[in-house]
């Protein structure tokens, strides 16, 4: 029993890899299949194309960097991994926003990437555009982003 | 399950888009002379081929080979090749009770049906109806012996017709996607609209014209069979009452003017797939859209031929889907 708080900090870091790494696999998936498409009938967008099909892999990078920066608070990674059952419990919730919100926007921004590798066939003057469209469902997987690293931040200072 | 995308399809589709005739293409081939009518074609990619025929053969294989690249599965699209399988079975009935001759009746290249052109002869030679695909059975055995005992070849395409409509409307019924839902009750539709002014301008008894239409959501075709057995103008007042009441008013301009209406309602109904990214309905859309550009392409091949005015060439291309 006193070992279960570096265990849901654990459990916590692996959700939000785990997590946002398979929307980003799914997003970057569904994009993939799209720029395929398209460079089938016109290998010249290649550069543009790929932009667009590598936007919803941020998600799975946010992920990872929540799960470093949390296996490097707990002690996983060097240090003392003794930590109570509630600050265990803290920093498994501290994963949860970018673990959900990762997934969920990376698969949503995949499925405008698509869209907008469409638009692109259609309109390869319009890049600009085509870009903008699928980067506005990053500003969520910031802002958990976010809150996931002030919240893992804090917890340190905290005495529990 | 969850439902199949096409993400892979619909991208590519995007692409190859932009190499449809648009308005303004169209209105460059009927300002050019038929000579460099192939010319300009051949300068968007099209073949270059000697007889307007060959040209449009050529593209319509082109077409269904990338069709066949992009979707696994062809029987998503059984709506559109049906219709194939049936026209074989009228020439394949022809050839054996009217001994036309072999030469180019069968539909055997580009879209091809879903049972090969010689199956089909095969079996009506022998007799061997069951061995027909369930949908083509009844209608096989029907105008084989209609032909026979009667000699009245168009009775027998068209009940060889009803049985091609049945066929796509219930493959149109089976499938989810919404184009290919509208393009088979469409065409149902204007088909049934078009035997029933047939019928009524060759003055054909009420039981026959009952026999031939096939029942479909957006016509009762009782009440049109009924118009049809009366008059011409008794089948445009049933129509008024109808969605396609535009239709009728057009249709009493000129027939060739009511199937232009046809094909831009179609046309209509597809431009909205320009914005879906995942479902079958965009590459449906392609398919209905190439058909459609070849038609104009053919209308203005023939008009070019007969020497027709460019003023009336306009009035008969279809509107274009990009």
């Amino acid at each position: 029993m006193e070992n279960l708080g570096i265990a849901f900090a654990l459990l916590g870091a692996a959700f939000a890899a785990f997590m946002a790494g398979i929307g980003s696999a799914i997003g970057v998936g569904k994009s993939g299949e799209a720029a395929a498409g398209v460079l089938t009938e016109e290998p010249t967008l290649f550069s543009k194309v790929l932009i667009l099909q590598l936007l919803p892999g941020t998600q799975g990078i946010y992920g990872l960097l929540i799960a470093f920066v949390c296996m490097s608070q707990i002690g996983v990674l060097g240090g003392d991994p003794n930590l109570s059952l509630a600050k265990g419990l803290l920093y498994f919730a501290a994963c949860l926003p970018i673990g959900a919100v990762g997934l969920y926007s990376a698969i949503s921004q995949g499925k405008a990437s698509v869209a907008s590798i469409g638009l692109l066939a259609r309109r390869p003057d319009q890049f600009g555009k085509a870009m903008i469209i699928p980067v506005m469902v990053e500003t969520y997987a910031i802002l958990a982003l976010l809150i996931s690293i002030l919240a893992i931040s804090g917890i340190g200072g905290l005495a529990l | 399950m969850a439902k199949q995308e096409y993400i892979y399809g619909v991208a590519r589709v995007r692409a190859k888009e932009m190499s449809l005739l648009n308005n303004q293409a169209v209105e460059q081939l009927i300002g050019a002379k038929e000579e460099d009518v192939f010319s300009l074609l051949a300068d968007r990619g099209w073949e270059r081929k000697e007889t307007a025929e060959e040209l449009l053969s050529a593209e319509r294989e082109k077409m269904w080979k990338f069709i066949e690249e992009i979707v696994d599965d062809l029987s998503v699209f059984d709506v559109f090749l049906y219709k194939n399988d049936f026209h074989n079975l009228k020439a394949a009935i022809k050839m054996i009770c009217g001994g036309v001759k072999r030469d180019r009746v069968f539909i055997d290249n580009g879209p091809k049906g879903r049972i090969s052109p010689e199956k089909i002869l095969q079996y009506c030679e022998t007799l061997n109806f069951s061995s027909l695909p369930e949908r083509m059975r009844t209608a096989a055995k029907k105008a084989y012996t209609v032909y026979l005992e009667t000699s009245d070849s168009q009775l027998s395409d068209m009940l060889i017709d009803k049985a091609a409509l049945e066929a796509i409307l219930k493959a149109g019924e089976a499938s989810s996607n919404q184009v290919i839902q509208d393009y088979a009750e469409l065409l149902c539709a204007t088909s049934n609209i078009k035997t029933a002014l047939r019928c009524a301008a060759l003055q054909k008894s009420l039981s026959l014209i009952r026999e031939v239409l096939a029942p479909c959501k957006t016509l009762d075709v009782e009440s049109l069979a009924r118009g049809a057995a009366s008059s011409v103008d008794a089948v445009y007042q049933y129509l008024e009452k109808t969605m396609y009441g535009q239709a009728a008013d057009i249709a009493r301009e000129s027939f060739s003017a009511f199937e232009r209406w046809c094909d831009d309602f179609l046309t209509e109904k597809i431009r909205f797939q320009k914005y879906q990214s995942f479902s079958i309905g965009p590459i449906a859309a392609y398919i209905l859209a190439k058909e459609n550009e070849l038609k104009t392409v053919r209308v203005i091949l023939l008009c070019k031929k007969n020497q027709i005015p460019e003023e009336k060439i306009r009035e008969r291309v279809r509107a274009m889907y990009v």
